[in-house]
């Protein structure tokens, strides 16, 4: 290894546990704060966007960000499941606002204090970046940032590429952009509006003349912590301001929006200089031309097929993962049955069928549960006995275990729309919005990113790939990829076209060689001559989980399995907390 | 970082017990990083004490835009930058207290690697601060050069040469040590 190499190693091994003493004062101290904190409470705001909508040219990037997002994510996910006729007809301006090829927006947030005594970078430089704008273009998908100090963003999400002014400096930047990023901000940020927007929340809706524009407002409290006001533009039906206030922290924010037949071609049309240096951060040719051809080879998976996954936990080593969440592991304990919502510990395997046709998409999906608390190694032996009576040999043994069975979920996609039906704990048919039961494939294909494909969510390749390296592996030579800043290993193989071992690295928790996971993949071929990873096996903190994948791209897929109107009560099996 | 988000709305409402998870959860990290860029233990934990406080005090009205993760990062590079513009001295003796070796069941290999750290620890208390910062903020902190550039107002140009010339320097230092 190399010394360079070795101190990285050494400095990412370094680890200080805190003393028992430490805890105790600290969290008692914390504990006391947070009690404190609520008796603060700071002065009210008062809405402007009137004002606003007529004069403003300046926008805050944060904010821009967001609006567009969480628009999306109003129509996409909230939207369908609004009962009230506002939520409805405030819904449809949402829907129609994104049904339009580009978005102008301008954006104020008034800045707060930092509340947490901790300056920021903002701050010492004495510069605010409230002046923001941006352009978005839904399709094909491009998003243009630009900020009032100069600084100049662009983001292409078909070629993941992004570009970056500094006028400072007189560079531009060209890199690429992490979609995977974007769709986990979305996701994130669509959870945050359904907390921040329970269901049958009540809107008050109101007419009002601005500027000679006859605007509908749609008034959503937040339960004294604050409101958003929604205009919506009566004649275009579309939204052309938002404005949230949030009472609490004395803090407000307004966008404004409109809709421009066209955008701006490139970074240039944004007042760029011709002249600026241009820096590529690209990675080098021999990289990029892998990275595509691993992209071509993804793209050419088909697009309609019949697929059997299995999911199963192999090995149990002191964590399970939590039914909430199946990325949280938490320690085997009498507190983890609490939290995991009774008997029901861990799905020790979840099977999910998979139908796409035309873009359409319904998974059925079967989790197999422990159900007994007991000790560690109890559960490892009903983990072996699980393991037993699932048959993961064939697509035709999986299949015909699962026709034995009623699936918990379907979760129909069509296009951009979401299904999700669940049997409700009084035994009756629910069609549900929870975030939790989306997985990533779902976020990505409402970005336009069809993910819909098996076998691709097992790795991604959306990374700034930085070093080339080559390995003796099972499947013959591989070629080596780092991606992420150093986060990750992959290994291509060149002859059939896919990663098929991935080392991840990650720095999220608090002791860092527990984050370390390993991917490995093993190939099968579809009836149409495809390479897919039949069998994975990923080892995260030890904890070992298999994925079985068959994948039948020659099989007749019925367009009925698509009509979410016929799923009835009878579909599916009784309430499971997943 | 889902999970992040949703500690901190629970925690905007009050809840004692996600508080105590965002504790648990980062205090480590963040004591490793606080002592890193400050190499001495009681004023590491001074940060992290200082960094989970403020951050409590303003739970409440706390919204999360980025990783919790790199927020609490930001916040104790901040103010370990703020202790050290505050000291008298740059340079302080090394705590006594040994570092925890990972996943080592040899005695002696422990030892050594406990040596190894020890070494390494001096040679971050001596390479100038902002190198230090660049350093620990990437490679600890699990933060890019561009979130580093962006907390400390600078290209990433620079925070990549800072990291590179902090790493040349821990290297030449550790060199007789590492270069095995």
């Amino acid at each position: 290894m190399r010394p360079a190499d070795n101190v990285k190693r050494l400095i990412k091994n370094l680890n200080d546990t805190t003393s028992a003493e430490m805890d105790e004062r600290v969290l008692g101290d914390v504990l006391r704060a947070l009690a404190e904190s609520e008796k603060t409470t700071s002065a009210s705001t008062k809405p402007t966007i009137g004002r606003i909508i007529m004069k403003s040219k300046i926008t805050r990037f944060a904010a821009a960000a967001c609006v567009v997002v969480v628009l999306v994510g109003w129509w996409l996910f909230v939207g369908p499941e609004m009962v009230q006729s506002a939520y409805a007809e405030l819904n449809q301006a949402i829907e129609n606002s994104t049904n339009t090829e580009w978005m102008h927006h301008v954006s104020v947030i008034y800045h707060r204090v930092d509340s947490n005594g901790v300056s920021t970078w903002i701050e010492r430089k004495k510069k605010p970046i409230d002046d923001v704008e941006s352009w978005l273009s839904f399709r094909p998908s491009k998003y243009f940032r630009k900020w009032g100090d100069g600084r100049i963003e662009f983001i292409d999400f078909a070629k993941r590429r992004g570009y970056s002014y500094n006028p400072e400096r007189k560079i531009v930047t060209i890199g690429y952009e992490n979609a995977s990023d974007l769709t986990q901000d979305f996701d994130s940020l669509y959870k945050m509006m359904q907390l921040r927007v329970p269901k049958g929340d009540h809107v008050i809706k109101r007419v009002e003349e601005i500027n000679e524009k006859r605007l509908t407002v749609f008034r959503e409290e937040e339960s004294g912590e604050g409101y958003t006001e929604w205009f919506v533009d009566s004649k275009t039906k579309r939204v052309v301001g938002i404005e949230e206030v949030d009472v609490e922290q004395g803090e407000k924010r307004a966008e404004v929006l409109d809709y421009p037949e066209d955008g701006p071609e490139n970074i240039y049309a944004l007042g760029v200089p011709n002249n600026a240096t241009v820096v590529n951060e690209l990675p080098p040719r021999e990289i990029e031309e892998l990275v595509n051809k691993a992209r071509a080879a993804e793209n050419g998976f088909p697009q309609d097929f019949f697929s059997v996954e299995c999911k199963m936990l192999k090995s149990f080593e002191g964590l399970v993962p939590s039914t909430r969440n199946p990325n949280w592991y938490m320690p085997f304990t009498e507190d983890t049955r609490l939290y995991n919502l009774g008997d029901r510990i861990a799905p020790a395997a979840v099977i999910t069928i998979v139908y796409c046709k035309n873009g359409n998409c319904r998974r059925e999906i079967y989790p197999v549960w422990i159900t007994k608390y007991s000790t560690p190694e109890g559960y490892r032996k009903q983990l072996k006995k699980i393991a037993k009576i699932i048959p993961t040999d064939s697509l035709g043994a999986l299949e015909t275990w699962t026709k034995n069975r009623l699936p918990s979920q379907i979760i129909v996609s069509i296009r951009r729309k979401m299904h999700v039906f669940q049997l409700g704990e009084d035994g009756t048919l629910k069609s549900r919005s929870d975030p939790d039961r989306y997985d990533p494939r779902d976020r990505a294909a409402m970005l336009n990113i069809n993910f819909w494909r098996p076998p691709n969510n097992r790795y991604d390749l959306d990374h700034y790939c930085a070093d080339l390296g080559e390995k003796p592996g099972r499947w013959g030579e591989l070629v080596g990829i780092a991606i992420g800043d150093e986060q990750a290993e992959c290994y291509f193989n060149p002859v059939r076209n896919f990663i098929c071992e991935c080392v991840l690295v990650d720095h999220s928790g608090p002791v860092p060689w527990r984050g370390h996971r390993r991917i490995v993949l093993e190939y099968a071929k579809t009836s149409c001559g495809r390479w897919y990873p039949r069998r994975t096996r990923a080892v995260w903190d030890k904890t070992t989980y298999l994925f079985v994948n068959f994948v039948d791209d020659n099989r007749r897929i019925d367009q009925k399995l698509f009509d979410h109107d016929v799923i009835s009560a009878a579909d599916l099996a009784p309430f499971a907390p997943e | 970082m889902l999970e992040d988000k949703l500690l901190v709305l629970k925690c905007r409402r009050g809840s004692k017990d996600a508080m105590c998870r965002i504790y648990v959860k980062y205090k480590d990290y963040l004591l490793t990083l606080a002592k890193g860029l400050l190499s001495e233990q009681a004023a590491a934990e001074d940060v992290v004490h200082d960094v989970f406080v403020r951050f409590a005090r303003s739970a409440r009205r706390f919204q999360l835009t980025g990783s919790l993760r790199g927020y609490l990062a930001t916040c104790v590079s901040n103010l370990a930058r703020d202790k050290i513009r505050a000291r008298t001295r740059q340079a302080e003796a090394l705590d006594s207290v040994n570092p925890i070796i990972p996943g080592s069941d040899n005695p002696e290999q422990r030892l050594i690697e406990r040596e190894e750290l020890t070494r390494l620890r001096q040679a971050i208390s001596q390479i100038p601060y902002e190198q230090r910062e660049a350093v620990m903020l990437h490679l600890k902190g699990g933060m890019k050069f561009r979130e580093i550039a962006k907390l400390q107002g600078l290209s990433v140009s620079t925070i990549h040469g800072r990291y590179r010339y902090g790493l040349d320097k821990l290297r030449s230092m550790l060199n007789s040590e590492v270069e095995k």
